[in-house]
Order: structure tokens, then C-alpha cells, then sequence
């Protein structure tokens, strides 16, 4: 019997195998499983070919199984493991269904609800295609599975059809009544609820409209689904998965009486549901007290609700609201008012204070001291203006607080490996995080000179396992590393010297990362043929540098020993001297004979000249496969050239830019360490990383912060870049980079003005420059003021500002003590804006900074509300004057 | 290997005229009654409680989908704790009750699920103003004697890591100090800066001012954020708290977890986040040496066991009863922690009793890399010398480096990935097994 039914399987006749199979006993059909298993498992799924490839079972031999499968395997369970794993078809689910009604009433049943827990719910496409053949076995044994997926599945499938509205699916859907409450429940629901259009229908709005429809004809129960939808909207959620929701509640368009009936729910969705939520909320409240039947309580709980949020629209709506009925109930109401003085946005708290400020009379002196408290989280000059008109002391105010940043990272020292265990170990980590190049490094040329036999045993299982995988001759910089053992190990290089060349001359290498590839390079040719006890250019503080003294003593320890220093090492070994030197360590220098020596000497004594870096506007290099993002950024560029006079190869290569194009990756993060006392060539070479936010180029940015050397174009550049940057961390490591610098490195008025004309140039959105600006105005506020007022002119120039504008006005307003002394082209561009008709946002703000910049010169001159005169503050601090820079 | 967990409620949490019936199961009794009473602070309360179970259903990681684990209350003799831990296993949740938040009569200590079902979270929205709110935690005894079949029932599959992970946040908090604290106002502008929900950046927090701010290096004092956006469920509870705190351990300088905490004078409510999004507690290896030895095992038995019979947790008093030195009842209590034996309170700096209604100590002794240790050691891998060990697995042979017989540094991948930032690796465990088995 089973050899017949094996065989039928095979040739996919399944007609003569469901009639075969009713015919089974249930111990014969538990012996049947077995052989029906062994065939899945051999020629069923999908199977590897002889050639190593993959292909699916033919269609004959998976319809015989999954058929087969139904009428034998043990539970139902089994079976909608069984159908997933062979691909069972919709087309199948006729006979599926059939051979297992000949198992028992209950069997199809159980089968569906099973493999409907089976089905996923991240992959939409095998979601789609497994909900089919699910439904079909539901729908023969007239169940309805409510898993989460089934929902999901069935709201994706009411599209389909051609010519059939979703209206007309629904009307005949058998699982409507049993799935449409689980759309309420199901996480994730609301996004396919949202998704389908009917032809000229609007949007894809043809669900909701559709259950709105029948709610209608009383098909469904509309005040059922009026509150199913309220009641997702009080879940909450992310707003895509209620975007659904909210196209029901507009199409349902609930009366004002059934409004009335919910009112304490659309109170209650105010505070956190999401912006678009809120708004209807808000509307339907509105609507309701238009009518004349909202409670006074309600409302201002409503309002204390929305007046926190962050939306401006929202808020100011409130406001306007409650400026209708504030004089019915004065006190709380302002009382609620006195929320949006805390709102981020300077014009809506200016919003709320007139409006305070009109019905100011009504209040006594409690409810005013009250107010008072609340206008102190007020910005800008509207403490000042809120202790006028509102008849209390002007209070302290929030100043900010200028504690000196705790950015510079304190100096540590690097302390050497002590044993060729611990090498063997950084060794390994090093093929994850490059920062311990340099211990490394210096670790195995000291052994491999003094405990060679050590040094080969303990590495010996991490290059093994390396280069099982990886074949020599990589240019990657740990296997440049591995290479140095290599050579150790085997006393010569072997293929590795091709590769290594291809290494070096790569035009794809970056010339900061060349300088890193050299000195590998270098130690894996030298490491036996010229020997050495110890490498010069190994640093000993983090930044990079060396102690000039250890250096003296490096190269002494060379003169005492006879041997020559490596030319590179040399090289570098300079490059990585501070700028202050301890005259003591000049001195002794001076006494050194070797050629190294007296190079050491000579930098020592007169250091090595800075080259010269000129901004320069350059068109932008395009490819034709520029990704989208790109596309927008403007035909011309500014990058840094760099011209000097070079005492040496290595420092030739790297001191000259011109034309500039600083394009090549490497270890990014470790480029800072190449150069530490000048910085602005690093930044130069690391313009092109920074300005389209290439991986770990903003880590350099703090780096860069701690290095030394003049700042100069490029690492104003460098900064600015780093402040628009596309990722919030990089704009967090700017900001970082930015308060280690404006003390005393960096012109703050030059950054201002450069991040104004990149801004107008369309090169950077100067929206994302507000922010990191105002976090570290926290701490310095006073350089944060200068630079926000220089980035001004350009931005206000331009015949069409930029978005973001208005936010930098804002940001002025807030950090600029009033009346304080400002360079007289700031003060005229932000004249001219103020002088502006209309209310745009970029002209209030323009406005309100106007106003504050001329607090004392002009007063009563625009002004319509009375202020108060506000003393100076130290004229000397805010000298704000020499903007030209 | 996932367990099944399954939930039997008497009947579902209710939330009508006034009076929230949450239902129990699971525990020490089947459906346990631990509180009947009022909640004074009622909108608090119910926002605090909506912020746990958001927890309960979120993944802030994607990970293969995993149904989501109702929340844990634990009752001890003045307060209420609502437990959560995410479905990525890198997000711990706690509402504490104090005992100013509650008005009633704790009936019984002890720790169950508790159920919370979208309609109550619809419900507990609505709860508004500051009234009390009556307050029941677990079935009266009407519910339990009318109803024989158990009318809620759910299974959920409830995986080893998820457990571990549970258990494994309150060993990690247990090593946090205080290092932040800002006023709600701060804290809300402070809240708003977060970067936006797809950001996965570690960055690290600061004072500045009396505010706070980013910054993108472990500088002294800084408490690490990572993938700040998980902070979300802290948001509706910010217009009741009247402060942010923050806590980690001492001068961190990779990535670590990190506690934030909103609290007002009766209730507080406090996030554990991982130190990266898609890392879980659970594989954090934490005091996987401590599992590993015998000693403290017996010793967290013999404490195990005070704690049974009185909940509170005091390191002197359970030091004297035991007569053990107060160093290894922290140990014992280190390896109770693990087993889901015992909570850490960052607030009060001090562990609280709540076992864990699932088999949490199965789990962290199933912990995969333990095993894979005993593996070793039982396959004679592991060689120890003077200065390093070396540890034979599979085709490879990894060095690692001792300093006064404890492993500092190893040749192995996951060393050279997290350089002991995740715990020890099964290498390590092994040499520190077979040292103490000679």
C-alpha cells in the first residue's frame, strides 16, 4: 500500500492519492509517515544538484508530498510545519483540505489555525504568499484564525483583484466580522490599513473609506468602530502605524455628539500621542466648544496638554484658542498659558506672553508673582519685557552657565608592551581596532631584535589563523603589520614585496594613510635585513607626540649602539615632535653627531615651517553614479591647497596640496596621530572625508582639537562640516571639537562667516548647525554669539535664505546680551530683513534680534510694546566689533 | 533552547469606575493577591505602568520576531515594583510604587506576572487628574472560588537569552553610582535632543551648566547613551518627575549599560539601556567567573535560603545570620542576581528580594559559554604554565596571558573584538576552571 502511495507522490497524480488515502486506518497512515518523510527529505524542498547548486523540487513530486504529508503525519502542527517546508500552493489547499476532512471534522481547522501562528510577520513576501493557501483551508473549515499575522496578511490581500473595489471585497469577505477588531490590536496593522487606493480614489485612503462605507449602510457598528479607533489612538504608537487610523476617523467624520460622548478620550490623546493625532484631537475639541458644550476644565486640561508639546502649529493653535475665551475664566486660563513660556521657539513664547500681557489686569499679585515665575524660562529679551509689563521684579532668569568644557581629554601616557604574551594579544585586537598600531609595532621590532624565538611562538596561532583566511600580500594595514612578523619569521619577504610596492604607489592610497603604509612597509624590509633594537617614532602621549627628550635619548641610544635609524621612522619621528620644546632637551640634542642626530637638532631648534593653506573654490569632481544625496550638492566646492617648503621626502608629500584634492581612505581616526603638531594639514587632507561624512572621519575632529598647530582655513572648514554633518554623532563630536578650539585656537568670527557663505552656497543645511551651535552655547555662550552673528551677513544677503535661517536669528537673539556693540554689516543685513513687510519667521526673528541689538541705541523707535531699559552688560566680553577677522 | 511561558489569568486586568483589577500568575501560588488598596498618585501611576509595558512590546533591535512578555510585579513589605525587559533583551524597565504612593494593605510578598492587555493600556490612558485611584493586584477571592477554568490563557516561547538577560541587568546595575542629576524641566529640553529612532550612535552624557549635554568621548563623569532613543518610554512620565537621574559605573572607557531614572516623591521610574542597541544583557557575560566557581555557589544556597524566610536584603544582617564575611554574601548575592533571585535598586544602591516566576538559574547556568568551557576542560584542552595558559579548541590554539593566575589578555577572536568588555570568553573559563580543579 505504501510502496502504491510512494509512487503515486512521486508522479504528483494527487486525484488517486486523496482517494487512496481516505481509505486509511489511523495505524496505517502512522506508517505511511515514514516513508513520506524520507521522500521530503530526499527529492522534496529544495535540493543541492550535483553541481553544488541549488534547485526546487519539481512541481509534481511537491504537490504528491504536501498532499501526502496532510493525510499522514501525526498533528496538526505537523502538517503546517509539513506544508511551509514544501511550498504548499493555494492551488493545493482544494486537495489539502479534502484529505483532511477524511481525517475528521476538525482536522482543516486546526491545520489553518496552525499554520497560520507559522506565518511572518517581517517578511511581507512570504507573508503574502502563505496567507493565500492559510485562507483557503479557513475558509473550507469555516474558521477564522485572528493571529497577528493572518490580520496583517488579510489587510494586504483586500487590493487585489482586478476591478473590484475594496468596498466589494469587503461586502463578500468571509473574515471581515471575526478580523476587523484584531486591526485595532495588532501592532503594525495600521501601516497596511493605509496602503491601498482604489482607481481615482484619493490617496490611499480605499480601506477606511470603505469600513466608513459600511458603518454607513449599517453593515458594520459605526459607534463600535468610533471607539476601536479612539481607542488605538490612546495606545499610542509610531506615527506610521496610526496613519491608518486616522484616515478612519476622518472618513467616519464623528458628529458633534458623538464627539461629546468621547470628549474625555480626545483630552486624553493630547499629550503624547503623535503630532497628527494631537491635531485632530485638537480640532475635534475645538469644533465641540464652537458648539458651545466643551467643559471649562476639559479644556484646560486639553490646553496644559498641548502647550507642552514640542509642535509649534499645535501650540500656537491652542493659543489662538484660548485667546477666545480667556475672558470668561482669566486666571486659569493664563495660568495654563504661562506652559507655552517654557516652548523652544521663541515666537510662540512671545505668542503667549501678549497674550498674558493683554489680560494682565485681571490678575492680582499672586496670580502676577506666579506668571513672573514662569516668564523666568522665557528667552531672549522677553524676561525683560515679561518683568515690565507684567509689574514684577525681573528675575534672575536662566543664565547660562560658562564652566569651563572638560573636552581636552588630559594628556596620558602610552605605556609600552611588556611581553610577548601581552603582544600576542594586542596583536589579535589589533585586527578589530587599529588604535594600538603604534605599541604594536614598537613591540615587535624590540623583540624580534631581543627574544626573537619569544616573539615567533607566542604570535604564531594569530598569523596562523589570519592566514588561513587571508593570503599574504593584502594591503590591508593589519596584514601589513602580520607582514613585519612574516618577515621576521621567515627572513625574507616573499610575494608580499609586490603587493607591498602596489601598496605603496596606489594613487587610491591617501597620502596621510601613506605615510602609516610606509613605515610598515619599512619595518617589514628592514625588520632583518638592517635590524634595529627599537623604532624613533613610536609616541609616548596619546595625541601622538613624543617627548622631545626620550626622542634625544631614542637617537643617543642609536649613536651609542652604531646602528642607523630607519629613514621614515626618522621622518615621522619628527613630524610627531611638540611645538613648545624644553630648552633642555635642545641642549642636549646639540651634542648628537650622527646625520639623525643633527636633523633632530635642527628641528628642534627651529621646528618645522608651516606651510602655507589658502582657501580655494574648486568645481566639485561628479561620478555618474553620484548617489541621490549628492546630487543636490552645488557644482563648486571650497577646499584648503597647501603650499610649503618641505625639509624632507615624506614631509614634501604631505605638505603640498595644490590643487587640492585630499581624496583616499585608510585608518581615518589614526590620521591626527600622523601629523600632531599641525593640525591644519590634517584637516586639509581630511576635508573631503568630512564633507560627505565618511566613516570615522569626525572621530578626528576631537583629535584634531587636542592636536597643535596654527588653525587656519581648513580646520575652520574641518569644523563647519563637522557641525552640519549629516549624523548626529558626528555633529556631537564637532560640538566637542568646537568648545576645545574657540578659547583661543580658532577666529570664532572667521567660522561664523564661513558657515554663513557655505550655507547661502548651498553647501551645507545650515538647519543642522543650530543645534550642536546652541549645545555648546551652554558653555560658551559669548563665542557662540560671535560666530551665530557672523554667519548672519551671507545667509541674509541671499536672495532666498536658507531654510534654518530663522533658527540662527533665533539663537542670536538668545545668546547676544542686549545692546551689545556688533560690527556694523551684521547690524545693517539684520536691518534690512527687520525692515521687511510681512511676518514670515525669518522677519520676526530678524525683528526681535533688531530689536535687541538696538535696545538702547533706538528705544521706542519700532518697538510697539514698552520695554525696559536693560543695563549693559561688560562691553569688553561681547566686543563683538571686529568681525571682519 | 525557548522555554514556553504561560500566562494563566483568573480573568483579564481590568480599568473601570476608578478601580484597576490587575490579575496575577504565576509565582509561588498560581494567581497570587498581594495588594489591595488605593494608589494615591493615580495619572503618575498609570503613566509609569503604561511606560513598563511599552517596554514589555518593543524590540529596539531587530531580532527574529518574538512575542512580547507581559511585566513582573513584585510586592515587599512597603512598595510595589513593576518589572519589563524588552524583546531585544537590551532594555530593562522598573516602576517603583513607594510606600507615599500607595494607601493600602500589602496581603502577601512576593513576585508574579501581572497581566497588562491593550484595552487596560487604553484604559490606563484615560486615567487623568490626581485622585486616587483603588487599586487591586491579583484575583479576590470571589474570582478565584466562581472560576474554575482559567479564562486567559497564553503561551509565549520565552528564550534563554531573554532570561538571562533579565536576571544578568541587575548584576551590571548593581556596579552604577550616581553621576547625573538635572532638574524636569533639564530634562525634558535635555529629552528632546535625542537623535531619532534609527540613530544607533553611542554617544556619552555630561553636565553643562545645569543642564546636560552630548558629547562623543568617555570623559570622566560622562555616563554612556547608547541608541538614546530608547529612552522614549521616558517621555510621558517627564510632566510628573520632578528629576532625571542617571547612573553607571565608575570611569568608563568603551561603551557601557547605563540607568536613567525619573522620579517623583512617591513613584520612579528608571530604564536600564545595553551598552549598544543590538547588544542584550545577556551576552554581556557578566560574573560568568563568579558562576563558574563552586564556592559561591554554596554559599548563595545557604543565603538563598535566609532570604526565604525573610525578604529583606541587608549585607551585615545576612552576613551575621550566615556566617559568612560580608564579601562573599555580595558574591552570593552577585550569583542570586544571576539566577533572577534578586533585584538591584540603583536609587537605594541596595539589593531587593523577587524571584523571578521562571527558571531563571536554568538558564544562566545553561549560559553557552560556560558550557563551552567545561567542554574544554572535560576535553583536556586547557594547559596551564607559569605566565599563560594555552587553550586547544577545535583547529586553533589560543594563548592566554596570567598575571598572578588571573587571565589578563588572549589571543582569541572574542578577546580581540571586546577586549574583556563582554565578560570573559569560554577560553578564559576553562583555564579558571582547570586551575581550580587542581
Amino acid at each position: 500500500m505504501s510502496k502504491e502511495i510512494i509512487a503515486l507522490v512521486r508522479r504528483g497524480k494527487v486525484e488517486e492519492l486523496v482517494v487512496c488515502l481516505a481509505t486509511l486506518s489511523p495505524s496505517q497512515r502512522r506508517e505511511l509517515a515514514g516513508p513520506v518523510k524520507q521522500l521530503g527529505r530526499a527529492e522534496g524542498g529544495i535540493q543541492q544538484t550535483s553541481l553544488g547548486g541549488w534547485r526546487a523540487a519539481d512541481e509534481r513530486i511537491t504537490r504528491g508530498l504536501v498532499v501526502a504529508g496532510a493525510g499522514c503525519l501525526a498533528s496538526a502542527n505537523e502538517v503546517a510545519a509539513w506544508l511551509e517546508r514544501y511550498f504548499a500552493q493555494s492551488e493545493h489547499a482544494g486537495w489539502i483540505a479534502q484529505v483532511l476532512a477524511d481525517r475528521g471534522p476538525e482536522w482543516t481547522g486546526q491545520v489553518a489555525n496552525a499554520h497560520a501562528a507559522r506565518l511572518p510577520l517581517r517578511d511581507t513576501f512570504m507573508l503574502e504568499h502563505r496567507w493565500e493557501i492559510t485562507a483557503r483551508l479557513a475558509a473550507a473549515a469555516r474558521v477564522c484564525p485572528t493571529h497577528d499575522g493572518f490580520v496583517l496578511g488579510w489587510l494586504m490581500k483586500q487590493g487585489y483583484g482586478s476591478g473590484v473595489t475594496v468596498l466589494e471585497r469587503l461586502r463578500v469577505d468571509p473574515f471581515l466580522d471575526d478580523l476587523l477588531p484584531r486591526v485595532f490590536e495588532v501592532d503594525g496593522a495600521g501601516v497596511w490599513l493605509a496602503a491601498l487606493s482604489d482607481r481615482g480614489g484619493p490617496g490611499m485612503t480605499a480601506f477606511p473609506a470603505a469600513l466608513a462605507t459600511l458603518a454607513t449602510e449599517g453593515r458594520l457598528d459605526r459607534v463600535w468602530l468610533l471607539d476601536a479607533c479612539l481607542g488605538r489612538f490612546l495606545r499610542g504608537g509610531p506615527p506610521r502605524t496610526l496613519k491608518g487610523f486616522l484616515h478612519l476617523h476622518q472618513a467616519l467624520a464623528p458628529t458633534l455628539e458623538e464627539i461629546r460622548a468621547r470628549v474625555r478620550d480626545y483630552v486624553r490623546v493630547l499629550p503624547d500621542a503623535p503630532g497628527p493625532v494631537a491635531t485632530l484631537a485638537q480640532e475635534a475639541l475645538r469644533a465641540l466648544d464652537k458648539a458651545g458644550s466643551l467643559d471649562l476644565d476639559l479644556l484646560l486640561e486639553a490646553s496644559s496638554a498641548v502647550l507642552r508639546r514640542p509642535e509649534k502649529a499645535l501650540v500656537r493653535a491652542q493659543l489662538t484658542w484660548l485667546s477666545t475665551v480667556v475672558k470668561l475664566a482669566p486666571v486659569p486660563v493664563l495660568d495654563v498659558v504661562a506652559y507655552a513660556f517654557a516652548h523652544p521657539d521663541l515666537a510662540v513664547q512671545e505668542r503667549a506672553l501678549a497674550l498674558v500681557e493683554k489680560h494682565i489686569d485681571a490678575c492680582d499679585e499672586t496670580v502676577r508673582s506666579r506668571l513672573g515665575e514662569a516668564a523666568q524660562n522665557l528667552g531672549a529679551d522677553l524676561p525683560a519685557r515679561a518683568a515690565t509689563s507684567l509689574g514684577i521684579a525681573p528675575g534672575v532668569g536662566v543664565v547660562p552657565v560658562a564652566t569651563a568644557p572638560a573636552v581636552r581629554a588630559s594628556r596620558h601616557e602610552v605605556a609600552p608592551i611588556a611581553s610577548v604574551a601581552e603582544l600576542a594579544a594586542e596583536l589579535a585586537a589589533l585586527e578589530h581596532d587599529r588604535h594600538g598600531l603604534e605599541r604594536v609595532l614598537d613591540a615587535t621590532i624590540r623583540f624580534a631584535a631581543t627574544d626573537r624565538a619569544g616573539l615567533l611562538a607566542a604570535v604564531a596561532p594569530v598569523m596562523a589563523r589570519r592566514e588561513k583566511t587571508v593570503a599574504a600580500g593584502s594591503a590591508y594595514t593589519f596584514d601589513l603589520v602580520l607582514d613585519v612578523v612574516r618577515s621576521a619569521r621567515d627572513t625574507r619577504l616573499r610575494r608580499t614585496d609586490a603587493a607591498q610596492a602596489r601598496a605603496r604607489s596606489s594613487s587610491m592610497t591617501h597620502v596621510l594613510q601613506r605615510v602609516i603604509v610606509d613605515r610598515l612597509v619599512e619595518a617589514a624590509l628592514c625588520v632583518t635585513t638592517r635590524p634595529v633594537p627599537f623604532l624613533l617614532a613610536t609616541p609616548t602621549v596619546h595625541t601622538g607626540h613624543i617627548d622631545p627628550h626620550v626622542l634625544v635619548d631614542r637617537v643617543a641610544a642609536a649613536e651609542e649602539g652604531g646602528w642607523q635609524p630607519w629613514p621614515t621612522d626618522l621622518a615621522q619621528a619628527l613630524l610627531r615632535l611638540p611645538r613648545a620644546i624644553d630648552p633642555g632637551a635642545r641642549d642636549r640634542a646639540r651634542d648628537l653627531r650622527s646625520s639623525a642626530g643633527q636633523r633632530l637638532a635642527s628641528v628642534l631648534a627651529t621646528g618645522i615651517p608651516d606651510p602655507v593653506t589658502r582657501r580655494v573654490v574648486v568645481r566639485r569632481h561628479r561620478e555618474w553614479y553620484e548617489p541621490a544625496g549628492d546630487r543636490k550638492r552645488p557644482d563648486h566646492r571650497a577646499l584648503v591647497a597647501v603650499a610649503g617648503e618641505p625639509p624632507d621626502p615624506l614631509v614634501a608629500r604631505v605638505f603640498a596640496l595644490d590643487p587640492p584634492a585630499p581624496f583616499g581612505f585608510g585608518d581615518e581616526a589614526m590620521w591626527p596621530e600622523v601629523l600632531p603638531s599641525h593640525r591644519e594639514v590634517v584637516a586639509a587632507w581630511m576635508l573631503d572625508h568630512l564633507e560627505y561624512g565618511l566613516r570615522g572621519s569626525h572621530e578626528a575632529l576631537p583629535r584634531l582639537a587636542e592636536a597643535e598647530g596654527p588653525c587656519g582655513p581648513a580646520m575652520v572648514l574641518a569644523l563647519v562640516h563637522g557641525l552640519a554633518a549629516e549624523f548626529p554623532e558626528a555633529r556631537v563630536a564637532a560640538t566637542d571639537a568646537l568648545l576645545g578650539l574657540v578659547s583661543s585656537d580658532v577666529d570664532t568670527a572667521i567660522l561664523g562667516t564661513e558657515i554663513g557663505t557655505l550655507a547661502s552656497g548651498g553647501e551645507i543645511m545650515v538647519s543642522r548647525v543650530a543645534d550642536p551651535l546652541s549645545q555648546a552655547a551652554a558653555l560658551d555662550r559669548v563665542a557662540v554669539a560671535r560666530i551665530v552673528l557672523n554667519a548672519l551677513p551671507p545667509l541674509l544677503r541671499s536672495p532666498k535664505p536658507p531654510n534654518g535661517t530663522a533658527d540662527l536669528l533665533a539663537l542670536a537673539s538668545r545668546q547676544v546680551a542686549p545692546g551689545s556693540p556688533v560690527a556694523p554689516h551684521i547690524a545693517n543685513e539684520v536691518a534690512m530683513v527687520a525692515d521687511r513687510t510681512g511676518s514670515t519667521r525669518l522677519v520676526t526673528e530678524a525683528r526681535r534680534l533688531h530689536r535687541i541689538l538696538s535696545a538702547d541705541a533706538s528705544v521706542g523707535r519700532r518697538q510697539t510694546v514698552p520695554r525696559p531699559t536693560v543695563a549693559r552688560h561688560d562691553a569688553a566680553e561681547h566686543a563683538m566689533t571686529d568681525a571682519e577677522g | 533552547m525557548a522555554e514556553v511561558a504561560t500566562y494563566n489569568y483568573v480573568r483579564p486586568s481590568v480599568l473601570n469606575a476608578d478601580r484597576l483589577a490587575l490579575q496575577t500568575s504565576g509565582g509561588a501560588a498560581a494567581n497570587p493577591r498581594f495588594f489591595t488598596g488605593f494608589l494615591t498618585n493615580a495619572e503618575p501611576a498609570a503613566v509609569g505602568l503604561l511606560a513598563v509595558a511599552e517596554v514589555a512590546r518593543t524590540r529596539y533591535y531587530q531580532k527574529p520576531s518574538l512575542t512580547s512578555l507581559d511585566p513582573v510585579v513584585t510586592s515587599s513589605r512597603d512598595r510595589l515594583r513593576f518589572e519589563s525587559f524588552s524583546g531585544c533583551c537590551g532594555v530593562y524597565a522598573r516602576l517603583d510604587v513607594l510606600s507615599d504612593g500607595l494607601d493600602g494593605e500589602i496581603v502577601e510578598h512576593g513576585t508574579t506576572n501581572v497581566d497588562v492587555n491593550p484595552p487596560l493600556q487604553q484604559a490606563l490612558v484615560r486615567v487623568g487628574g490626581l485622585d486616587p485611584l483603588r487599586l487591586e493586584v491579583g484575583p479576590d477571592d470571589l474570582a478565584v472560588s466562581t472560576m474554575d477554568g482559567r479564562i486567559v490563557e497564553r503561551k509565549v516561547p520565552l528564550p534563554a537569552r531573554w532570561l538571562r538577560g533579565f536576571a544578568a541587568v541587575q548584576v551590571i546595575a548593581s556596579r552604577f553610582d550616581p553621576r547625573l542629576e538635572v532638574s524636569a524641566r533639564e530634562a525634558t529640553a535635555f529629552l528632546r535632543t535625542l537623535p531619532p529612532a534609527s540613530d544607533r550612535s553611542v554617544l556619552w552624557v555630561v553636565p553643562a551648566g545645569r543642564s546636560l549635554r552630548l558629547t562623543s568621548r568617555p570623559v570622566p563623569g560622562a555616563v554612556c547613551l547608547a541608541g538614546g532613543s530608547r529612552l522614549t518610554a521616558l517621555r510621558p512620565f517627564l510632566r510628573h518627575a520632578t528629576t532625571l537621574r542617571a547612573y553607571g559605573p565608575p570611569s568608563p572607557t568603551a561603551a557601557t549599560a547605563s540607568t536613567w531614572e525619573l522620579a517623583m516623591p512617591a513613584l520612579r521610574l528608571s530604564l536600564t539601556l545595553s551598552p549598544e542597541p543590538y547588544r542584550g544583557f545577556s551576552g554581556e557575560g557578566a560574573v560568568l567567573d563568579t558562576l563558574a566557581s563552586d564556592e559561591v555557589a554554596d554559599d548563595a544556597d545557604l543565603v538563598g535560603a535566609l532570604l526565604n524566610r525573610d525578604p529583606t536584603i541587608d549585607v551585615d544582617g545576612l552576613a551575621s545570620a550566615s556566617a559568612l564575611p560580608a564579601a562573599r554574601v555580595r558574591a552570593a548575592l552577585t550569583l542570586l542576581g544571576m539566577a533572577g533571585r534578586v533585584g538591584f535598586d540603583v536609587a537605594e544602591a541596595g539589593y531587593f528580594h523577587r524571584v523571578l516566576p521562571f527558571d531563571a538559574d536554568a538558564a544562566a547556568r545553561r549560559n553557552p559559554r560556560l558550557l563551552g568551557a567545561r567542554d574544554l576542560v572535560e576535553a583536556g584542552a586547557v594547559e596551564v604554565r607559569a605566565d599563560h595558559a594555552w587553550v586547544r579548541s577545535g583547529d586553533e590554539r589560543y594563548q592566554i596571558r596570567l598575571v598572578d593566575g588571573r587571565a589578563v589578555s588572549r589571543t582569541c577572536p572574542w578577546w580581540a573584538r571586546h577586549r574583556g568588555g563582554r565578560g570573559p570568553c569560554k577560553h578564559t573559563l576553562a583555564v579558571d576552571l582547570a586551575g581550580r580543579r587542581r
